[in-house]
């Protein structure tokens, strides 16, 4: 199979692709000799480069260069935020952890695991039917846990349906308890600054703003005592270890620049697509919009992510949706997670009190700066059709 | 055409794509997930079922250069194979899944969705050849005899018939080895399945016991004098002879075998070899591969009663709900519940399940 392919790419929430000018910096910098912890001058060089990297990504998301730490993804960075503020804080007795339920899996599994393995244990905070975290819910549970609590976490946007948490008021109705927030699908579509938003920690990653996969960062606020995940040569001051990916995080502080300089004009570019988008579309019979009220006209852009956009339909299944998209050179994706290659219904649209039927008929449709309206074209005048096939397909599977 | 084609993760399914594929036609791969939860049927690279073999499939698919998309039918194949594998056991019969498989999954589930999704067929790697008789498709068994597998196909109807695909019913296994060696395909060496792909480790009746319980009951001899005890019926099969626990010999010292399970008292009936033999057998719920036989009308043709089974001389007659066979020579315990299939030389006529023996 060549290096090729011919579709249109409308899955821009899952990667995104590489920015030209990271691409060059990542090749730039791969070609360079020295392991950035080495003292000669090729490790020096290195190690600037990896330094002046935090500093840039540093400013941008209101932190402190010490605040900010390279991990692998941002899959890394919810690990050891979860785990990693648990396994400190339940030795002082905080076994307690609570984050919404419609978290990603990179924070949900850890959470369970830990509840399995290390006697956590583990709440979720409802979500409305809008897609919103019920902070009474929240302001509950932190009253009945208070001082057992290990650490919250809330995600800052979420990935399948792109709603933003008030995570500002999570932080002040938390106290002291440390808060963590994934932010890895808002970095590049919000103004990001920790310190004012009062986070304890937040996890982000570069294949999601233009740079290459295999790079992320989680913020961790001055003097968060926490237990490293890896340990070894303790590259980054004992919390994490692992040798530098330093052409990666190169990248990483480029593509974010260039992101963050032009946030304002991408969003509303992409704004404007997914306007047309649901314009298109949104007459197919039986379809049903997630998060709608946020979608339309006017558009509170401040509540929800520009670029997603999550809709179900009425009988059919993802599964042959995606095939028949994909059998007409559309990528797309439903959001939800698969096991083993087998769609499962979403999580996060169960969480918002989606029946099962309409959890397993999602899709998620998310735009980039690449995407132009010739594919936001292409895509309604192909979905009507597309959804037809994948109802006969369903009513051969349930309609016998 | 526009082909869907049923990737288990296996070299035949493998080598049957890439040559529908070389033909011409628009073939996307499928792998059906049958579990609910993968990791939980057999592990290693042997089912189909498992995390491995879909992952085996995805390979070959990418390798062949078609798309590959993985299809859920697990409640199909619980509802529609598992179910009926643990009624029938509890029935005191023996059933032969495969044969379910292809009848209810493979070539109804299947083919029925990949119609509904504008296919025009499924392509398997099973061996059995379809040869075009006036614009009709007719099975016919495979050209290699120690692979021919028209017997677990011998479940589907003339309609099912017309949206099959065999493109190995020619080859020799051997070839079709060699041929995914030489394409490049890393499955080319992977060992053929041969247990039930949803019962882990080959151990049936423990599986079995599992869902069926696991009640003691008498071994008994044809008069009724116990002989031993077993836990559970339904793990022994007609014609079983080791694993009895029988402490007294015949007083010959011949050794006794499996002749009835009654399910209802719980009982195990055990006798001579001799009493194994039978020459009729009785098959309901019939499928006609081709044209319905004339009713009571008697034909000379041969059965098979087992997948690996030799072809009996026999006659039959279809009385308008069941197969009645009467074999040419005698032939040593057979369990009712396995698959009672019909041939005219090669041509596959049909099959039944056997529902009583004599
Ligand atoms: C909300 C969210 N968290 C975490 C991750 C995982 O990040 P990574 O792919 O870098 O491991 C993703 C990416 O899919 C995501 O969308």
């Amino acid at each position: 199979m060549g290096l090729s392919y011919s579709g249109i790419y409308l899955d821009n929430a899952s990667t995104t692709s590489v920015l030209p000018n990271a691409l060059e910096r990542f090749n730039e910098v791969a070609k360079l000799d020295g392991n950035a912890s080495s003292i000669h001058s090729h490790g020096r060089l290195m190690r600037k480069i990896v330094e002046e990297s935090r500093e840039q990504i540093a400013e941008i998301v209101g932190a402190k260069a010490t605040e900010i730490i390279f991990t692998s993804s941002g899959t890394e960075s919810d690990n050891f935020a979860i785990k990693g503020l648990y396994w400190h804080n339940s030795k002082l007795g905080k076994k307690t952890i609570i984050t919404s339920s419609f978290e990603h899996h990179a924070v949900m599994d850890p959470a369970i695991w830990l509840q399995k393995s290390d006697e956590a244990k583990y709440l979720q905070v409802k979500i409305n039917s809008d897609g919103y975290i019920d902070l009474r819910d929240l302001a509950n549970m932190i009253q009945t846990q208070k001082d057992n609590i290990a650490l919250i976490s809330i995600i800052m946007a979420n990935n399948e349906i792109g709603t933003i948490q008030p995570i500002a008021q999570v932080c002040e109705i938390s106290d002291d308890i440390p808060v963590h927030t994934d932010c890895v699908q808002a970095l590049g579509k919000l103004k990001i600054d920790f310190h004012k938003l009062g986070v304890t920690a937040a996890s982000f990653t570069a294949h999601k703003v233009g740079g290459v996969p295999g790079v992320a960062a989680i913020y961790l606020k001055q003097e968060t005592p926490i237990t490293p995940l890896f340990h070894g040569g303790g590259q980054e001051r004992e919390l994490r270890s692992g040798t530098f990916n330093v052409p990666g995080i190169a990248a990483f502080a480029v593509a974010l620049r260039e992101t963050e300089k032009k946030r304002e004009q991408i969003n509303n570019q992409v704004f404007q697509l997914r306007e047309r988008l649901f314009a298109g579309i949104k007459n197919i019979p039986g379809i049903n919009f997630i998060g709608a009220d946020d979608l339309t006209g006017s558009g509170n852009q401040n509540q929800h992510l520009p670029n997603i956009l999550n809709c179900t339909f009425s009988n059919l299944e993802s599964e042959a949706l995606l095939m028949v998209l994909d059998n007409e050179n559309l990528s797309l994706s439903a959001g939800s997670a698969c096991t083993a290659g087998v769609f499962r219904p979403s999580h996060v649209l169960l969480s918002m009190g989606q029946s099962e039927e309409l959890a397993s008929a999602s899709l998620r449709i998310s735009l980039g700066n690449s995407t132009t309206q010739e594919q936001i074209d292409k895509l309604i005048q192909t979905l009507p059709k597309a959804v037809e096939r994948a109802r006969a397909a369903y009513a051969s599977r349930y309609q016998k | 055409m526009k082909l869907i084609a049923a990737m288990s993760g296996g070299v035949d399914s493998a080598v049957a794509a890439a040559r529908a594929h070389d033909a011409g036609h628009e073939v996307v791969g499928v792998h059906l997930a049958l579990s609910s939860n993968p990791a939980k049927y057999r592990s290693g690279a042997r089912g189909c079922c498992t995390i491995e073999d879909s992952h085996d499939a995805a390979r070959a698919a990418d390798m062949i250069g078609i798309p590959f998309y993985i299809w859920d039918m697990a409640a199909e194949f619980h509802a529609g194979v598992v179910e009926d594998f643990i009624a029938e056991y509890a029935k005191g019969r023996t059933p032969n899944p495969c044969l379910r498989c292809n009848e209810k999954i493979k070539f109804a589930a299947v083919l029925d969705r990949a119609k509904a999704l504008g296919f025009d067929g499924v392509i398997t790697g099973h061996y059995a050849r379809l040869i075009e008789v006036e614009n009709q498709k007719v099975m016919y068994r495979a050209v290699d005899p120690q692979k021919d597998q028209s017997y677990v196909l011998a479940v589907l109807n003339q309609e099912q018939i017309q949206g099959a695909h065999f493109p190995l019913g020619d080859s020799l296994k051997i070839d079709v080895r060699k041929e995914a060696k030489a394409r490049g395909l890393y499955v080319a060496n992977k060992p053929d399945s041969h247990d039930i792909c949803f019962v882990p480790s080959g151990n049936n009746a423990g599986w079995l016991r599992d869902k069926l319980g696991s009640a003691r009951g008498e071994i008994v001899d044809e008069v009724g004098n116990v002989l031993g005890e077993h836990e559970g019926a339904f793990t022994y099969t007609i014609g079983q002879r080791k694993g009895l626990g029988i402490s007294t010999p015949l007083p010959n010292g011949e050794p006794r075998f499996v002749l009835k399970i009654e399910p209802t008292s719980n009982r195990v009936v055990v006798g001579t070899k001799e009493k194994l033999a039978i020459q009729e057998i009785e098959g309901e719920k019939p499928i006609w591969c081709g044209e319905k036989p004339n009713i009571n009308t008697t034909y000379q043709g041969f059965a098979q009663v087992r997948a690996h089974g030799a072809a009996l001389p026999c006659e039959y007659i279809y009385d308008g709900k069941a197969i009645k066979v009467k074999l040419n020579d005698s032939l040593l315990g057979l369990a009712t519940g396995q698959g009672l299939v019909i041939y005219d030389q090669d041509r596959v006529v049909g099959s039944a399940t056997v529902s009583t023996t004599a």
